[in-house]
């Protein structure tokens, strides 16, 4: 084995170290109890079935395989967040063929490298989210689109079209990959109409289970058009700029969206000149695959960083490429590059500004999962009636408690998702005594409207608290706990 | 000896006629309190009430719900056998230039829209009686105008329209006047408001009011509360932006009730509401204004059912039901169409405003009756006047109807009737059997994988 080798079998080992240590520090959150209690379902057990419902807004991939890993291992958070686990870490060991692919193999070193350090990266594959998985079968496309690049062979076509069924089939916006595919390889030249069927015949042999279900169950089908209608009827959030800003610095950090446009700039002028190497293509490719999925999530009427899980390795290529040009090549001390760009990127993400600088380590990230949700769950679980009815006051934490205690929850606010159970009146369920238990999320991050809301349904009854789950903290030194949820006995 | 022999007849006389004279008297006497002079036979053991039947009425609980604004026809005008929505009704965009005027009809209405309307507003649409100006009245509406002839029905209000079917709609219940919502918010509690005829709101230094239904209930001694939705909150707030909320609740702007503790412990938070039914400390006079969820026309119909109807559910199931009435009703009709023409206020001898929805609830409201005697909210304060022996001296009640008739004392109280909670669960919270379909996911996978195989050693081999 050489050294190279050896290297990326660390790399590979440190990816996986840094995303499995501690993995069951924090409960699930609201999205990881949906997809791990549809994992359940798929397994028949009766105390998920009558609370998560299998055909949901995704496909049943990341799923799937979160069932497998239930089987083996019992249905626990920590079994089922292995699977985004792994596909972290794959992510990581395609990245280092995609770099070195496009570039060299020193840029592949590097760019899983800082993959495999990236506080952004690691915070999300430790979580059972769609994106992960979407994130890895991304990489893998743009590894076999640069081969079909280069061989045009039938086979890479194939894969390529089946590495775009796998996107799709993780998350429905992995569709996005067809399009990148016909305009590169159209940009490039590539193009051969005589093997677009491979593409095809790929694309339909990864996504024939998702179609297959559609077309042979009611539910299934009933799922696919309820929230083809529900996704179509939503409107966008209107972002700001501030907003953006704040999500693209967020996943990459300062210094590698620096890089990229630099990168992107550098390579484009080089390409023009004569007798040197041109990267055009690769900065195209990876270009095409940013800039078409950041712009397909801004039409969608869905916010949140996670997304940008998608776009973090591309952009860690395209921010190391820097390293391959001319411009850079020239300069003194160009060796120290490669050694300084790493901590440099690392560095400047939010994780690590924030202990210098008043600002947040994640300030978007919508719900990382806490502990004092899964203790608060799990009280509940083992301190009231199998039949008790519980009142939140938002959708996520309800899936939470669902997942962890097994109870039918209701939540004060009204989504209009299909999945959820539609309460037109939360005070009727007090009136009627349908409800005996009331949690109340005092996360001051998380206070809305509908947490105002169940303060005041609060008050058609005597509560009585009977719990808290508590947060620990250190203020002036001394460790201090923080009420976080207060579960009340109402009726 | 002559004297001896009257004395003998008259003592013979006495001995045998006095008996039948005791008798006669006693007889006498009895039919009298029997049969009343001037009695009026009621011909059917089932019909309406009077107010001579304050001694069997019951009600002991009145609870007066006020929302605003939405007319008649706007939230029945197609409620099965009720005076609503002509057929073939359009009306002209412009009444005042028909030729240039698309005509619009009534169409049934999915959401709400923005709208204030004033005083000439309603003498627009009026239009001299033709009934026709609603839609040029809004012309100025940031939306479309034409949405005054919008209608709800059974799907967006269920809760009314069940209430409605179930007890008294009353289908000519009017709005006191055409004037402002302050004006008819006066009228709503009593206060006599012809000297407030030009007032559109509340001034800034407040109201002087001399009486209203809550002093009369002070002075005979009768509990009573206003409920009002986010009431800390407005007690709180600086008075010149209070006052700005306080034309549809004028109680809060009357000086006496802001400066005597007394008065002003009788206005609570909604909450309190549900707290004093619990407590056994429900008064005898309830009113229920709201602020967020308001009625008007800018807010959800549905939402602002849904409240209503937990107010009215809570009271159901609360040991107060057999012996109370609840009125539903709104301040203004906001601007929506109606088709009926006002007829004059006897009290105000200016003609009514616009039909409003008014539903009355009770064990003791006839069931399933559309009432059609002409009332407005002064029949209502006559109405609780009359049920708890009130020695009122209020003006706007003098000529004005009770709603008793709608009520019939003579049966026992009837069991409440609730609509079936709303929660619905759609076909996706509960799939068929899902054994298999990781397995379908899984065998496809592997299949693909053997695919990458095959053709990978078969191009390798090729090589």
């Amino acid at each position: 084995m050489n050294n190279d080798s050896l290297l990326l079998v660390f790399i590979i080992g440190l990816a996986l170290f840094l995303r499995i240590w501690d993995i069951g520090w924090n409960g699930f959150n609201g999205d990881e109890s949906i997809y791990s209690g549809q994992a359940a379902s798929l397994l028949g057990n009766e105390e998920f079935t009558s609370n998560f419902a299998v055909f949901r807004a995704h496909p049943l991939l990341l799923q799937s395989l979160v069932s497998i890993a239930f089987t083996l291992f019992g249905i626990q958070d920590t079994t089922a967040r292995i699977v985004p686990v792994i596909f972290g870490m794959l992510t990581v060991f395609v990245t280092y063929l995609v770099a070195k692919q496009l570039f060299n193999k020193k840029i592949g070193l590097i760019c899983s490298l800082v993959l495999a350090l990236m506080p952004f990266h690691i915070v999300f594959s430790r979580q059972v989210i769609v994106d992960v998985p979407l994130s890895f079968f991304v990489v893998l496309f743009l590894y076999f689109i640069t081969r079909y690049r280069e061989t045009g062979t039938s086979f890479y076509c194939y894969l390529t079209g089946v590495s775009c069924g796998l996107c799709f089939i993780s998350k429905e916006v992995g569709i996005i990959t067809l399009p990148i595919f016909f305009v590169y390889t159209f940009l490039t030249h590539s193009l051969k109409l005589n093997k677009i069927h491979n593409l095809f015949l790929g694309f339909v042999s990864a996504v024939f289970p998702y179609f297959f279900l559609i077309l042979t169950r009611q539910d299934a089908s009933n799922a696919f058009y309820q929230y083809a209608m529900f996704q179509l009827e939503r409107y966008g959030h209107g972002l700001s700029f501030k907003y953006y800003s704040i999500l693209i610095n967020e996943a990459f950090g300062y210094v590698l969206f620096i890089l990229c446009i630099a990168s992107a700039f550098v390579i484009w002028i080089e390409s023009r000149k004569p007798n040197s190497k041109s990267y055009r293509d690769q900065v195209l490719l990876l270009g095409l695959t940013l800039g078409a999925f950041f712009l397909f999530y801004q039409l969608l009427p869905s916010t949140g960083d996670r997304f940008m899980v998608t776009l973090i390795a591309p952009g860690i290529i395209l921010g190391c490429s820097i390293l391959v040009t001319n411009t850079v090549k020239h300069m003194r001390l160009y060796n120290f590059g490669y050694i300084i760009i790493v901590p440099l990127i690392i560095f400047s993400t939010n994780l690590f500004l924030s202990k210098v600088f008043p600002i947040e380590d994640l300030r978007i990230s919508d719900g990382l999962g806490t502990p004092w949700k899964r203790e608060a769950s799990l009280w509940i679980k083992n301190n009231t009636p199998a039949n008790a009815g519980i009142l939140t006051d938002n959708m996520p934490f309800a899936n939470i408690i669902r997942f962890y205690s097994h109870h039918d929850v209701y939540a004060v606010t009204l989504s209009p998702n299909p999945s959820y159970l539609q309460v037109d009146n939360p005070a009727f369920l007090f009136l009627n005594n349908n409800i005996s238990i009331v949690v109340q999320d005092l996360d001051p991050l998380r206070e809305s409207k509908s947490t105002r809301e169940l303060v005041k349904y609060l008050q058609f009854s005597d509560p009585k608290l009977v719990y808290t789950a508590y947060r620990h903290t250190l203020e002036d030194g001394k460790e201090i706990a923080v009420p976080m949820i207060r579960v009340y006995k109402v009726n | 000896m002559q004297f001896y022999k009257q004395a003998k007849f008259a003592n013979y006389n006495c001995s045998s006629i006095t008996p039948l004279l005791v008798f006669l008297i006693i007889f006498l006497f009895l039919l009298q309190n029997i049969v009343p002079a001037n009695s009026t036979s009621n011909a059917s053991h089932l019909s309406q009430s009077t107010e001579e039947d304050i001694k069997t009425n019951p009600i002991e609980h009145i609870i007066v719900i006020i929302q605003g604004g939405h007319s008649f026809d706007n939230y029945f005008g197609t409620f099965p056998y009720a005076d609503g929505i002509p057929t073939d009704l359009k009306i002209p965009s412009n009444p005042f230039a028909l030729e240039n005027s698309t005509y619009i009809k009534p169409f049934h209405i999915e959401f709400t829209r923005y709208f204030k309307p004033n005083d000439d507003n309603y003498q627009l649409s009026y239009n001299n009686g033709s009934m026709n100006g609603f839609v040029y009245a809004s012309r100025n509406v940031p939306n479309n105008a034409q949405n005054v002839m919008g209608f709800y029905n059974n799907k967006d209000i269920p809760y009314y329209w069940q209430f409605a079917s179930e007890y008294v709609l009353a289908q000519r219940f009017f709005s006191p006047s055409m004037r402002s919502d302050l004006i008819n918010s006066l009228y709503a509690i009593g206060a006599d408001p012809l000297p407030y005829l030009n007032l559109k709101n509340i001034p800034e230094k407040g109201l002087e009011v001399n009486k209203t239904l809550f002093d009369e209930l002070e002075k005979n001694r009768i509990s009573w509360k206003v409920y009002i939705e986010n009431y800390s909150a407005i007690k709180n707030m600086y008075p010149k932006e209070r006052i700005k909320l306080l034309d549809n609740i004028p109680a809060l702007g009357i000086n006496r009730f802001n400066d005597n503790q007394s008065l002003q412990s009788h206005f609570e938070d909604l909450p309190v509401y549900y707290r004093d039914i619990r407590a056994n400390n429900f008064p005898a006079v309830n009113y229920v204004y709201f602020t967020n969820t308001n009625d008007s026309p800018n807010t959800k119909v549905k939402q602002a059912q849904r409240v209503v109807a937990t107010l009215v559910y809570a009271l159901m199931k609360s040991s107060y039901w057999n012996n109370s009435a609840i009125i539903l009703t709104q301040n203004e009709p906001g601007g929506w169409y109606d088709h009926v023409i006002p007829p004059i206020n006897n009290n105000t001898k200016e003609l009514y405003g616009f039909r409003v929805p008014a539903i009355f609830i009770s064990p003791f409201a006839r069931e399933s009756y559309i009432d059609n005697h002409t009332y407005d909210i002064s029949s209502v304060i006559r109405f609780i006047e009359s049920s708890l022996e009130i020695n009122s001296s209020l003006t706007v009640t003098k000529n004005a109807s009770n709603i008793l008739q709608a009520f019939d004392f003579t049966l026992s109280p009837r069991k409440p009737v609730y609509l079936e909670e709303i929660s619905r669960e759609t076909s996706l919270v509960k799939s068929n059997s899902t054994v298999g379909i990781n397995k379908i996911y899984t065998i496809s996978l592997l299949i693909l994988v053997m695919i990458i195989i095959f053709w990978y050693y078969k191009t390798r081999s090729r090589r």
